[in-house]
């Protein structure tokens, strides 16, 4: 039975965001929503919907709303770091339009 | 339009009010719960079940886009689960909820929460649109089991797809 650490769940959620903060410099930017995760020892697991926004200010469209699970590991200094998505999907929300604006 | 890095934090909002602070437990148990109603008002097979969201007893509101109207009343974790059952629905939904802020009255084990919520419609050959928004105001506690249930949901549609709009998604009469 996973144990769930609040605290550690907080520095995982902190970590996921900044990345995604950090994607925002891409034509789309993802979103995190409704993220759970949950802590087991020295890993975490975040499932999310993830929204990616793109298009203009004027029309702005979702290009992508789906379920993601992120996983995270805690590197020798005790950090968080995030684990590549295993399809390559942090690529993929960015490119797939889904709308037809 | 406000920039996000003005709006402030609920732990920014708790600061100024020590009287209501919530701790990481608190945050982590409700914004689970957050997840499980979504998971639950999207069909999602990989979900729980709405007993594990409302107390046995709970009220759900839903107030319409349009003012003076009488919100939609469910009594009861079953009322609110055969309602959501029966809607008509054509095409997936994803509920997703934001701008979660939580508040407690010294010595209360209720919770206030409140926040905004958007529902994406997938509709087949059109693709992912917004099919509603507008903001949830809710009362919540932990039960026994350690999970966090509603004892009330009010739901403030600010506004939604109109039902004949093309490929509308979902007739669901409260989001």
């Amino acid at each position: 039975m996973p144990v769930n650490d609040p605290t550690a769940a907080v520095e995982a959620l902190a970590v996921l965001d900044a990345l995604y903060r950090a994607a925002e410099a891409t034509p789309g930017v993802e979103l995190l929503l409704n993220s759970v995760p949950v802590i087991e020892g020295g890993t975490a697991t975040v499932s999310s919907v993830s929204v990616v926004l793109g298009g203009d200010l004027r029309h702005p469209d979702v290009r992508l709303c789906r379920r993601v699970t992120d996983s995270l590991h805690r590197d020798s200094s005790g950090r968080w770091c995030v684990d590549p998505r295993p399809d390559g999907a942090d690529l993929d929300a960015r490119e797939h339009r889904t709308s037809p604006s | 339009m406000v920039p996000t890095w003005m709006l402030a934090s609920t732990e920014q909002v708790q600061a100024k009010n020590p009287e209501t602070t919530i701790d990481a437990s608190i945050r982590d148990g409700v914004l689970a719960l957050l997840a499980r109603y979504g998971r639950c008002a999207d069909h999602d097979p990989a979900g729980s079940g709405w007993s594990d969201c409302f107390e046995d007893d709970a009220l759900l509101s839903s107030y319409s886009p349009r003012p003076g109207r009488p919100p939609a009343l469910l009594r009861g974790c079953a009322a609110i689960e055969r309602a959501f059952a029966s809607a008509p629905k054509t095409a997936a939904t994803t509920h997703v909820t934001s701008n979660v802020l939580i508040e407690r009255a010294p010595g209360d084990p209720i919770v206030a929460i409140r926040s905004a919520f958007v529902r994406f419609d997938h509709l087949p050959g059109i693709g992912v649109v917004v099919g509603s928004f507008g903001r949830y105001s809710d009362r919540a506690r932990p039960c026994d089991d350690g999970l966090w249930r509603f004892c009330e949901r009010e739901i403030h549609l600010i506004s939604r797809r109109s039902p004949h709009a093309a490929g509308m998604a979902s007739q669901q009469p409260f989001t």
